[in-house]
């Protein structure tokens, strides 16, 4: 039996020189469709950076390790408990809640005091040794993933193929921006996290407890890292040095969208996505990873504070 | 005051070193009785650190059983890890660390191929054997080298048996899409492979090298899918290989044929991350061993029971270089890096991993000639297990072809 | 005098050690203490002098490694000169990617230049035909034993010791500081702030890049991995911070302990050493957060002021 996929003929009541040309715009549509879910993927990621470095400017190179932890906690979920993504959503959000608010009053506090940006870098450079290490010594090095039966389904939609797990992320990445978004709009301490982000002395001047919204902000960011690793379980795989592969992603979308902006993060990891994806119709996919590169060069040259943001530089 | 002060702590630095002098220096040169050492250099942290113990497992079995069976010359063997990182400054660090304890009378391992390249630099140069059991690249024996050995294939050779196959039974691929991984690894395999299908009369309708460990492969696919090709051709490794299957499923990619070349296709790792979509996917390169082999049957059941899972290429590689270095140590004249190192030379041994025998020939200085050998089949991926099914005289069974990729 | 007596006996051991040590090994990593050093002051010149944390020195470092290991294979050019040409390489380099990037302050530009040295590592990935792509560079003519290197990187560390020296304690060294307590203010009092981090950032890339150019000579074969995945490219800032960043000889220091200590850990543990070191980082920096050469600064600035306040505590007293 040949595996060859036959294309569908023209009805009869279309003209052929259109299908035709849907024809041809289909790999740049699915490039674009495609972009946009994996997009989404990249928002998730940089989700929790973009409120620890929008409100502390620091830079958590740990910030992988703790979507690794998310991505282990999803699997234990589901291979120990046979729960699903829901059940480890729910149970990472307060779990890493309070690692967040450890790490943060336990190390990054102290040393931030005391030895500034250059300081919390290095510290946290340590813990994501720290952290990758340990889990290869308690959950071994194998690679692991999550046997989803979403995971290699696609729903086809005019020729167009889209996955189901991308798709559930996306959407997951949306439901977690807005209630991140209503968060820092309607409540006091998200309010405060906004004012502290765009302006700190000035929220300090305005009665704004500068510590307490540094952890609160930590915590937060570290919550919604463990909660972006239990999303991307099913579309990718588990084992402890995952986290490299994050890092750099994390801290381009952040800068692309805005710094301490969500719906920047968000926005700036889909086009972040659409431009990967689609600039790879066009050239050797070897030069892939430079294409986001350089537009995040450009970002960072023309509009520091980001597409969407509003900080200072 | 202040120049003082730096001298005064530079001396406290320095004399942090003290302690060191213990762990570091060598020790005498090994009287009877005492294990005999073997250096091995490793990636037993880092992102690949799963084959590090791959290697670790492989070993350990090897130099038990050997023990177990009175040793060398009434002496046990003892194989020494140390860390690389996967990284490559550190796979030096480690080999001259080796090198400076004089009870290590050989080296072997790397996994990288850069790695690779790094050791045998210094092999070279300290008068060490070094045994190379799995990285790939052409270059580490074609530079030269003679204290480098080595008994796995160069990457050139895996795509012989592929090459075999399609002159010889699937006759009617015509177009060739190939996607490599932007590594030693991906280029050594697919540039040959490349150069032999232009010079065959095939149509190359797609050439990419991406770079490894990207979360996404759909635009590619797409790409690829563009094409429609009658073959696909991949060299990645783990977790890239089992996410391309999984993707090109998704993305309806369902060439004649997909044939990945070792590496992550071969290990179990794929089957258990790729499941079904992996179903009559190839792969050329290193073997597991000649199932028809009792000697390859019997370490597989000796890995599993102690290790809960079967042995394959790294493995297979791991263990027997073991019994190439007590082979070599047993003939030897005397336990002196040169005697062994001659004595490595004259190798001519059966293992699980097939023939070892290092030669001189088209440029390749001690390589164990993989393609006169049958070192490198083509096998296929048929219901969850690995089976060889080219040549005919070493298959398990009979290539599905064209292969099912729905 | 003394203190020259002292120089000069340091001087001495630092030129004899080799010829003392048997151990290859030590010598080893004496040589990587050497080089460390000579990276960690060049960074320091930027980043505890300037205040701008770079993480693209890696690809000063690579551009060095790579010039003279290319014409080296290809034109059978001496790595004497090819250092020479590399650091020159990189001095230019750095000027527009400093002129570009020095409008962005802090994480900004750690991270502007980050995404440089990604790019560079790109194009050496894929420009094969000149740099070997992944396949790396292979070295096999002979260029010496490891004293000879030990005697080159020696040389080295101490010409940019003098350096660095030179820049820091003139008048530079003045608007140097100036900058990094607060860019604005220097600015305003005249400063040519852009201008002096643009040649500091030149400094600093010429001898990384020389560094770059001993290490390929001295591994003898390099790949992109090497120059940019590595452990060069994070130890070169470690070093730096433990030992005191924005001292001279904070990455003197740091590399005498972090290098050993870190060849210790690997030793000590094949598969949990990432951790350790780890967990000494973690360490370190909740106790020494400034670094070990600051520190002690500060402790003898302490005991200083302490034994001026008691002398003249006596003068008053009519003692």
């Amino acid at each position: 039996m040949s595996g060859r996929r036959t294309l569908p003929k023209p009805s009869p009541s279309t003209p052929e020189s259109t299908s035709k040309k849907r024809m041809k715009l289909i790999p740049y549509i699915q490039a674009m469709v495609n972009g946009l879910l994996v997009g989404s993927l990249y928002s998730v990621i940089a989700m929790g950076l973009t409120i620890i470095f929008g409100v502390m400017r620091v830079i958590n190179m740990a910030h992988g390790e703790l979507i690794m932890l998310g991505m282990y906690v999803a699997f234990w979920v589901f291979t120990v408990f046979g729960m699903g993504q829901m059940a480890a959503l729910l149970i990472s959000l307060p779990l890493f809640l309070v690692l967040g608010a450890a790490i943060y009053g336990g190390v990054v506090n102290r040393v931030e005091r005391r030895a500034g940006e250059m300081g919390t870098l290095l510290v946290t450079a340590g813990l994501s040794y720290l952290i990758a290490n340990a889990a290869q010594l308690v959950w071994k090095a194998d690679f692991r993933s999550l046997p989803s039966a979403l995971t290699t389904r696609s729903l086809f939609l005019g020729g167009i193929s889209l996955n189901y797990s991308l798709l559930w992320a996306f959407l997951a990445a949306v439901m977690l921006t807005a209630a991140t978004y209503l968060f820092l709009i309607y409540t006091d301490a998200g309010r405060a996290i906004r004012a502290t982000a765009q302006d700190r002395e000035a929220a300090q001047l305005m009665g704004v407890q500068i510590h307490r919204i540094n952890m609160l902000a930590f915590a937060l960011g570290t919550a919604l890292a463990g909660m972006a690793g239990v999303l991307l379980t099913p579309v990718f795989y588990v084992y402890p040095y995952v986290g490299r592969v994050f890092l750099v992603k994390a801290f381009v979308v952040v800068v692309v969208g805005g710094m301490g902006s969500i719906v920047g993060a968000w926005l700036g990891g889909l086009l972040f996505g659409i431009v990967e994806s689609v600039a790879c119709l066009f050239i050797p996919s070897g030069y892939r990873d430079a294409v986001g590169l350089v537009v995040f060069l450009l970002v960072l040259l023309f509009k520091p504070s980001g597409l969407f943001g509003r900080s200072r530089v | 005051m202040k120049t003082r002060l730096f001298l005064l702590a530079a001396g406290v630095a320095a004399l942090l070193w003290a302690p060191l002098l213990r762990v570091f220096a060598g020790s005498p040169a090994p009287t009877k009785g005492e294990p005999i050492l073997i250096g091995t250099i490793q990636p037993m942290t880092g992102p690949y650190a799963a084959f590090g113990v791959k290697f670790y497992q492989a070993y350990n079995l090897a130099a038990d059983e050997i023990n177990a069976a009175g040793g060398i010359k009434g002496r046990p063997i003892q194989i020494v890890f140390e860390d690389s990182q996967d990284k490559l400054d550190l796979a030096q660090t480690a080999a001259r660390k080796l090198v400076e304890n004089p009870k290590i009378v050989a080296l072997m391992g790397g996994r990288l191929s850069g790695a690779g390249m790094a050791i045998a630099q210094i092999a070279e140069r300290e008068h060490i054997a070094y045994l190379v059991d799995h990285p790939s690249a052409d270059i580490i024996t074609k530079s030269g080298f003679q204290w480098t050995l080595r008994l796995n294939p160069a990457s050139s050779f895996n795509s012989v048996p592929l090459q075999r196959f399609m002159k010889e039974y699937a006759k009617d691929i015509k177009t060739v899409a190939l996607l490599y991984e932007n590594s030693v690894y991906g280029k050594g395999v697919s540039e040959p492979f490349k150069a032999w299908l232009s010079q065959n009369g095939y149509q190359v309708v797609v050439s990419e090298l991406y770079p490894p460990l990207a979360l996404d492969y759909r635009d590619l696919l797409n790409k690829v899918k563009a094409q429609n090709p009658d073959m696909l051709f991949l060299a990645s490794n783990i977790p890239d290989s089992a996410l391309i299957i999984r993707q090109s499923h998704e993305v309806g990619l369902t060439p004649k044929m997909i044939c990945g070349a070792g590496a992550g296709f071969s290990i179990n790792d794929f089957i258990e991350q790729a499941g079904d979509a992996a179903n009559t996917v190839f792969s050329t390169g290193p073997w597991s061993g000649n199932p028809k082999d009792p000697k390859v049957q019997a370490l597989a059941e000796k890995f599993y029971k102690r290790f809960g899972h079967y042995p394959k290429e790294h493995e297979a590689e791991g263990y027997s270089a073991v019994y190439v270095m007590a082979d070599a140590l047993r003939r030897a004249k005397s336990f002196s890096r040169s005697d062994i190192h001659d004595a490595l030379v004259a190798t001519d041994l059966q293992t699980p991993f097939g023939p070892v025998k290092f030669e001189n020939f088209e440029g390749y200085t001690n390589q164990n000639n993989g393609l006169k050998n049958g070192q490198v089949v083509l096998s296929q991926w048929q219901n969850r297990r690995l089976y060889n099914v080219w040549p005919p005289d070493v298959a398990e069974a009979k290539p599905e072809y064209p292969g099912i990729y729905k | 005098m003394r203190k020259y007596a002292l120089v000069l006996l340091a001087g001495v051991i630092l030129v004899v050690y080799p010829l003392l040590v048997r151990n290859r090994f030590f010598l080893h990593l004496s040589i990587m203490v050497l080089l460390y050093a000579l990276l960690g002051m060049s960074w320091n010149l930027l980043g505890g002098y300037t205040g701008q944390i770079s993480f693209g020195h890696a690809a000063f470092f690579g551009t060095g490694a790579y010039t003279s290991t290319i014409l080296l294979l290809r034109f059978g050019i001496s790595p004497w000169l090819g250092m020479l040409v590399g650091a020159v390489l990189a001095l230019l380099l750095s000027v527009p990617l400093g002129w570009l990037t020095f409008r962005l302050r802090g994480p900004y530009f750690a991270l502007a230049t980050l995404a440089f040295a990604e790019i560079v590592r790109v194009i050496v990935y894929n420009w094969d035909t000149l740099t070997g792509g992944g396949d790396g560079l292979n070295i096999l003519t002979d260029l010496g034993g490891i004293v000879r290197f030990y005697y080159i990187i020696l040389a080295l560390t101490l010409a940019g010791l003098l350096v660095m020296r030179g820049c820091v304690r003139s008048r530079w060294g003045f608007f140097l500081n100036a900058i990094r307590e607060d860019e604005d203010a220097a600015e305003a009092l005249g400063v040519p702030a852009t201008r002096m981090k643009v040649i500091v950032l030149a400094v600093s890339a010429f001898f990384v890049a020389l560094g770059g150019s001993f290490f390929a000579s001295y591994q003898l074969y390099i790949n992109p991995d090497l120059v940019y995945e590595s452990q060069l490219s994070i130890q070169m800032i470690v070093v730096t911070i433990v030992g005191g960043i924005g001292t001279l000889e904070g990455p003197v220091v740091g590399a005498l302990i972090i290098v050993p200590l870190s060849e210790y850990f690997r030793s000590l543990s094949p598969v949990a050493n990432p951790l350790i070191y780890g967990l000494f980082i973690v360490v370190f920096m909740l106790f020494l957060p400034e670094g070990i050469v600051s520190r002690v600064r500060h402790w003898l600035a302490r005991r200083t002021a302490a034994a001026v306040e008691e002398e003249n505590n006596e003068i008053s007293a009519g003692v």
